[in-house]
């Protein structure tokens, strides 16, 4: 397209558009931003990164769980509705009910929202933010029929920030009014008080076929996993000794290929052959065999075809079908599912098994010619919208079965006294929809009764840690592959992610590779309507498959939507470049993607959903379309996003159109060929990797370990984080945001709520308390408050209400005889519960609670000494400081107390802390200041860290985020650690030089012990240092006497329990080797269960008090110690009938 | 032709046009195109090395036609082209409601044909009958070109005919019914005593058929219609259609870039 044609276009859409004016952009009109001031020239190849900012705005980085939530409300519910439409009833065939709309949160007759109870108060109350959803019904009452508006038939919880919300398009003031952190994504749920995160699943495309090959067996087949509303199956085209079948679940045996197209009409043998192979003999040699298979079973007519599958069919129904009905069954809907045939002609179905054999075909022929699963364009994503939708379905075809059901038996009554009201029997259901979905999302397994499917985890607390774990729990995607399973292929880094997923951002272990991230430029699209599309390409030259005849079928490009054949076309690269004109026009959606794959001659066109794609800039006669003239409206903020859309100068490619392009990196790299142009390079890196300055200087799993490390780092939650009452929240005193920088950083808002310190760094050794990658911490930087952090937890109690009208109640202080209140009780107020800033040690209460002794007998009388306490004591090695504590009612009435403790923790001996390169350690010691090096202008280092920490990490990144903090410093700049890209070095080393420092960062100190200066330069300045939520004060733990279990009375396990450090098999083994039986004797029995028992001598079995009950005699009964697991070992032994006998002989023979 | 040096494989099919109402018509036309005046609109916007050769008028007629299109699958072209074998259709069947054709062309016995076979095995067969389900199809045209004109005249359904061993079926269906009476179980032919209760059919739903068995059985169940197959009408179809395109003027009732809006 010509540059004027551009600008004709431009006069049509872009000029119209009047933006209000817009807080987000008022940055930008600022004589000076981002260091680049208004004047300043506009340089394309620079500046485009502009557009990625642009993107953000609209798309914002949880958008696709908004997207998707808001399709599912506004779209997807009314579809869901349209197809169970109807209720009928067996009895009164006079009587129907008919669903006419839906809607969430809103009256017909309103034009404003529901209120609804705000967010932040139902994480405090433990309440679910939730909509009703209204329904309108028409119905019978008698004759006449009745228009219903607005009937209540459950509640929806409402997705954070998506349109039905009420924080939906919500300025700043108004979320602070709402108490909600204006930087928080939503994208999550609030149910019964916690939020709930809908992980995005990662899926194998549906109705897509498959072809893989094992060529060891030899064996090709393709698969189609068919996904209907109503059901799912998979159909499989499989070769087996040379010859073709098809195999499905419901039919017991393959079925020859030949006969399952004869009995989709295929009669001639002639055109079997030319659907299948077309004019390659090399395929008809191939195929031949095949029809020699059918002839032998004298199949020969459609008649005779779908009976032999009638016949092989193992489907229960409850209705009698004659075999022929039978095969028309199978044929029609069973196999291949998503293609239904609804009339006589089974032409459409004949064409997709064709077109699977066809495949498996010309696998055989060329074993290249197979699919790879990990490809990232055969999967689908499931977002929180379609895994919602597939639950309410679900339940709402229980909810109307049981409504039906309610009805029926009204109306089976033969003489009612009035007549019958349907609406009456509605509510009574209502409870179903709402407290599934609430069970569904906060227990996280989705069981769908009509898929017999049960999936467990789909859903996760979101993580509060900090900013970005919860940020990075949005973008997460989650694989169904088990995660056991030893196989490369999942887990192995796909080319094809490249700028969909993150490279880097991964956990290590067992889930490694199958647990991904999307990357920072992406969108995943939502289903878009077939039809008009389908429309759209018979008026843009696609002949109607319906009228193709098999022998002209593969001389031309076959049309593909979705994977369904629809038409040839004769020109494919003209309809393709016809059809992304159109795209690029905004005729069609810009989510709808085609690419040609030439291997099969075949355009595909895909409008499903969950496909991920990204927007780029593009190429046109080898000149990027976007220029200058665009990005200079954009920065003023005269153009959004969307506009590049509407003008044809971006577009967004999903990873199969991806494949059919040249995309240059850079604007330097644009030859003729090219097509399309990157917006920025560095949006390979998703949210959480963005973090990382000079990632591309790293070794690249030192960026997946920080990609794991920056979810653990303690900073600033929300703006709201004080307000929040969280089961756990740790929180930074001084957070700083960086000095080294990233553009990702500032989009994402990690500069506003960070997580971590700039610390002054020596790479240096000093003591002998830094090996193993142990950081010497100053104890003066301590003092001033660097590393130091709080944490806060919350207790709940309830107090509840019993049947006999009694309930909980909460006791005041009890006083000493000074009137003081007794030590437990010190912080106690007069109302029972903690004081808010008292100070609350071990042992002492904090929830002065109190439980009815009697609760399901009426009451009587005398209501004092009918009360048992049940204090909250509270119980830790370090005091706690009461923070906050609330009394509120839940949703089923009964009190809610709330009460948040806090710690102040200042970093001691252990503690971890991590750079943003993958380099974790714990702190080895913390020295006096004074003993420190300092260098010139005396300045000691916050931490030493030591030098063998970098030869074999490689982790370069790290001194560059030196380098380029220390000129940033000095030079009083935040500089750029942008991957590809970011402040250049050498300008770095130059404001190094240039204020009197060593190009390359390294000074000279003086030791603070001795006061001479050392003898190397040391590598000094500022590197981001985050301190992670592994602290020393919550692993700490020792016992020398405690708790035992009941059953075996040894001691108890696990630091929750107060548990014993256990000496294990292999330590037991040590303790052998060594000779020390008195040491082992003493560990694992008298320091465990040591156990008196009486042992009668004659016969070997225990008695007691020295008695032995099978002798009946005391006679040779002797004491003796045993661990009192081995006592219960064998009186279990002798409940199953095996007397072990104890022979007891001294071993020290005097 | 290249692809017509190899016999067994036909490369083409040609298409043939079959009036439907009181007499039966056959057209032949050279070449069906479906064309479409906007698609030509946007061929000559992108399309700078494809120049424009000739513009033909177009005209629409003939919407009270009933137009169907039958495509003869298993034809070969060598033979449709044959004049003798051409007209020889000795019955044509429809059943309307579900658009399905049924058409008996009667057997070359003259060449690779076993007359004795076909009377020991299939009843003495005669006819080849094909079928075929017609298939709606919106958007399409026939067309024809007369003084340099084409005229368009609407089609309503597509039919691809199909052999159809009815024969073969009903011999099997004979055979079967033989063999369920010679092999007839003693327990079959006892006597038995029937008793009969009423149930209530309360759920009717369950027994209701639904979508292609519903399809199938209503075709099952509908009578058809014998048609009679007439010839040479294809000159007075043509003036038929030309003298109602020339009466009255086709004025687009929208603007380009409207009817690109509404398409999608």
């Amino acid at each position: 397209m010509s540059k004027s044609a551009i600008k004709k276009r431009k006069t049509d859409s872009g000029v119209e558009h009047t933006h209000g004016k817009d807080e987000n952009f008022e940055a930008l009109l600022k004589p000076v931003f981002k260091g680049k001031k208004l004047t300043d020239e506009i340089n394309t190849a620079e500046d485009k990164w502009n557009l990625l900012p642009a993107f953000l705005k609209v798309k914002g980085l949880v958008k696709q769980h908004l997207d998707s939530f808001n399709y599912f409300v506004d779209d997807d519910l009314k579809k869901i509705i349209q197809a169970n439409q109807l209720i009928l009833s067996d009895v009164d065939p006079e009587f129907y009910l008919k669903y006419v709309d839906i809607r969430i949160g809103k009256k017909s007759s309103s034009s404003a929202r529901d209120y609804l109870t705000p967010p932040h108060e139902c994480r405090l109350r433990d309440m679910t933010y939730s909509a009703p959803i209204y329904v309108d019904i028409e119905y019978t009452r008698g004759r006449n029929i009745i228009m219903h508006k607005d009937v209540e038939i459950g509640r929806m919880p409402i997705m954070l920030r998506s349109n039905k919300c009420i924080l939906y398009d919500a300025d700043e003031k108004t979320m602070a009014k709402l108490n909600e952190c204006p930087l928080d994504p939503g994208g999550y749920f609030i149910v019964n008080g916690t939020e709930k995160v809908i992980l995005v699943q990662e899926q194998l495309s549906k109705n897509r076929i498959i072809v893989e090959a094992d060529p060891k067996k030899e064996i090709v087949q393709a698969s189609v996993t068919s996904s209907t509303h109503e059901r799912k199956s998979k159909t499989y085209v499989i070769t087996k000794n040379g010859k073709i079948y098809l195999k499905h679940n419901s039919i017991a045996e393959e079925i020859p290929i030949v006969v399952v197209l004869k009995a989709c009409g295929i009669i001639s043998e002639l055109e079997v052959m030319q659907l299948v192979c077309g004019n390659d003999s090399s395929y008809q040699d191939i195929f031949a065999v095949n029809l020699e298979e059918a002839s032998k079973l004298n199949i020969y007519t459609q008649q005779q075809a779908l009976e032999y599958i009638g016949a092989k069919v193992k489907t229960m129904r409850r209705q009698k079908l004659s075999t022929l009905q039978e095969g028309i069954e199978a044929i029609a809907t069973t196999v291949v599912a998503h293609l239904t045939v609804e009339a006589l002609d089974f032409r459409e179905k004949a064409l997709y098994m064709a077109m699977m054999t066809r495949r498996v075909v010309m696998a055989i022929h060329n074993p290249k010619m197979v699919d790879d699963r990990d490809y990232v364009g055969n999967k689908r994503l499931e977002l929180a919208g379609q895994l919602i939708s597939l639950l309410f379905e679900d339940l709402f075809k229980k909810f109307n079965s049981d409504f039906k059901a309610s009805i029926d038996k009204v109306l089976k009554k033969p003489n009612r006294a009035m007549e019958y009201d349907a609406l009456l029997s509605i509510n009574v259901h209502s409870n179903n929809i709402t407290s599934g979905l609430n069970r569904a999302i906060s227990t996280g397994n989705w069981s769908l009764k009509r898929f017999k499917m049960e999936r467990a985890g789909v859903t996760h607390v979101l993580s509060r840690l900090s900013y970005i774990s919860a940020l990075g729990m949005m973008t997460r995607i989650s694989s169904q592959f088990e995660k056991s399973r030893k196989v490369s292929g999942p887990r192995a880094l796909q080319p094809s992610q490249f700028g969909m997923l993150c490279t880097a951002d991964t956990p290590e272990g067992e889930a490694c590779g199958l647990v991904k991230n999307l990357a920072l430029m992406t969108h995943i699209t939502t289903d878009y309507d077939e039809e008009p599309i389908k429309k759209l390409c018979y008026v843009i030259g696609v002949e109607d498959i319906t009228m193709i005849d098999s022998s002209s079928l593969h001389l031309n490009y076959g049309v593909y939507l979705n994977g369904t054949l629809i038409g040839v076309t004769r020109f494919a690269n003209k309809f393709v470049t016809q059809f992304r004109n159109l795209r690029r026009s905004g005729k069609i959606s810009e989510f709808i993607s085609i690419h040609t794959n030439t291997h099969q001659k075949a355009v595909q066109i895909a409008t499903d959903g969950g496909r991920i794609c990204r927007p780029l800039i593009i190429v046109s006669d080898g000149k990027s379309r976007v220029t200058a003239e665009h990005l200079a409206p954009l920065m003023n903020g005269e153009l959004v996003f969307d506009d590049f859309l509407k003008l044809g100068l971006v577009e967004y490619l999903d990873v199969n159109e991806e494949n059919d392009s040249f995309i240059a990196l850079y604007e330097k790299d644009i030859s003729p060929a090219s097509t399309h142009l990157e917006i920025e390079p560095f949006t390979v890196l998703g949210a959480v990797a963005g973090l990382i300055p000079y990632p591309h200087h790293n070794q690249s799993p030192r960026n997946t370990y920080q990609c794991a490390m920056g979810k653990q780092a303690i900073g600033a939650i929300a703006y709201n984080q004080f307000k929040r009452i969280d089961t756990l929240l740790y929180l930074m005193i001084y957070p700083q945001q960086p000095m080294v920088k990233t553009k990702t950083i500032e989009l994402i808002d990690y500069d506003k709520l960070p997580a971590g310190q700039n610390a002054t760094v020596a790479v240096m050794s000093y003591s002998g308390y830094d090996i193993e990658d142990a950081l010497v911490l100053n104890k003066a930087s301590i003092d001033r408050g660097f590393g130091r952090c709080e944490t806060r937890r919350k207790t709940t109690t309830i107090l509840k209400r019993y049947p006999n009208h009694t309930q909980d109640i909460i006791g005041g202080m009890r006083v000493d005889e000074k009137g003081e209140p007794i030590w437990q009780h010190k912080s106690l107020g007069p109302d029972g519960l903690g004081e808010v800033g008292m100070k609350v040690e071990s042992g002492q209460i904090y929830i002065n609670k109190s439980i009815p002794l009697n609760s399901t007998e009426p009451f009587s009388g005398d209501a004092g000494s009918q009360y048992k306490e049940t204090p909250v004591i509270y119980r830790a090695p370090e005091a706690s400081h009461i923070d906050q504590v609330m009394m509120s009612v839940s949703d089923n009435d009964q009190a809610l107390i709330k009460v948040l403790l806090r710690q102040n923790r200042r970093p001691e001996l252990g503690d971890k802390f991590s750079s943003r390169h993958g380099q974790k350690g714990v702190c080895g010691i913390i020295v006096k200041q004074e003993d420190l090096p300092f260098n010139d202008q005396g300045i000691s280092p916050d931490i030493i860290m030591n030098p063998h920490g970098f030869p074999s990490r490689m982790t370069v990144g790290k001194m560059i985020e030196l380098i380029s903090g220390k000129a940033g410093v000095l030079n009083g700049s935040l500089e750029y650690g942008t991957c590809f890209g970011g402040s250049k070095l050498e300008d770095m080393s130059k404001i190094l030089v240039d204020q009197g420092f060593n190009y390359s960062g390294k000074d000279m100190l003086y030791s603070g012990i001795t006061g001479e200066c050392l003898q190397a330069y040391i590598f000094f300045g500022p590197i981001y240092y985050q301190k992670l939520k592994h602290m020393v004060l919550d692993k700490m733990h020792a016992r020398a006497r405690g708790p035992r279990a009941v059953l075996t009375r040894q001691p108890t396990e696990g630091r929750s329990r107060d548990g014993g450090l256990r000496l294990g098999e292999m330590e037991r083994d040590c303790v052998i080797a060594y000779g020390a039986s008195q040491l082992l004797l003493e560990r694992l029995m008298i320091s465990s269960d040591a156990f008196e028992v009486d042992v009668c001598n004659s016969c070997g079995l225990m008695g007691y008090s020295g008695w032995c009950t099978t002798c009946k005699s005391a006679e040779n009964v002797i004491k003796m110690t045993i661990p009192y697991a081995a006592k219960l070992l064998f009186q279990e032994l002798l409940s199953m009938n095996i007397a072990p006998r104890l022979k007891l002989d001294d071993i020290f023979q005097e | 032709m290249s692809e017509n040096d190899n016999k067994l494989f036909v490369a083409e099919e040609e298409e043939d046009i079959a009036v439907e109402g009181e007499a039966v018509q056959e057209v032949e036309i050279e070449d069906i195109r479906m064309i479409d005046e906007e698609e030509d609109e946007i061929d000559s916007d992108n399309d700078d090395d494809d120049p424009v050769v000739k513009e033909i008028p177009l005209n629409f007629g003939g919407k009270d036609e009933n137009l169907h299109i039958f495509q003869y699958i298993n034809k070969l072209r060598l033979v449709n082209h044959k004049p003798s074998e051409h007209p020889p259709i000795s019955a044509a069947r429809y059943k309307s409601k579900s658009s399905l054709w049924e058409i008996d062309v009667p057997l070359d016995s003259k060449a690779f044909f076993n007359e004795d076979k076909a009377k020991e095995n299939w009843n003495g067969v005669e006819v080849q009958t094909l079928k075929g389900v017609g298939v709606n199809n919106i958007c399409q045209y026939a067309a024809f070109m007369e003084d340099n004109q084409a005229y368009l005249v609407p089609v309503r359904t597509t039919a691809q005919l199909k052999p159809f061993f009815k024969y073969i079926d009903a011999v099997n269906l004979k055979r079967r019914q033989e063999e369920s009476k010679l092999n007839a179980t003693p327990a079959s032919q006892r006597a038995q005593v029937v008793t009969m209760s009423v149930k209530s059919v309360n759920d009717s739903s369950q027994n209701r058929l639904t979508g292609s068995l519903l399809a199938h059985k209503v075709a099952d169940e509908e009578t058809q219609v014998d048609l009679n197959w007439a010839e040479n009408t294809v000159r007075q179809f043509r003036e038929s259609v030309i003298k109602e395109s020339s009466e009255s003027i086709v004025k687009p009732i929208e603007s380009h870039e409207e009817y690109l809006n509404h398409l999608v």
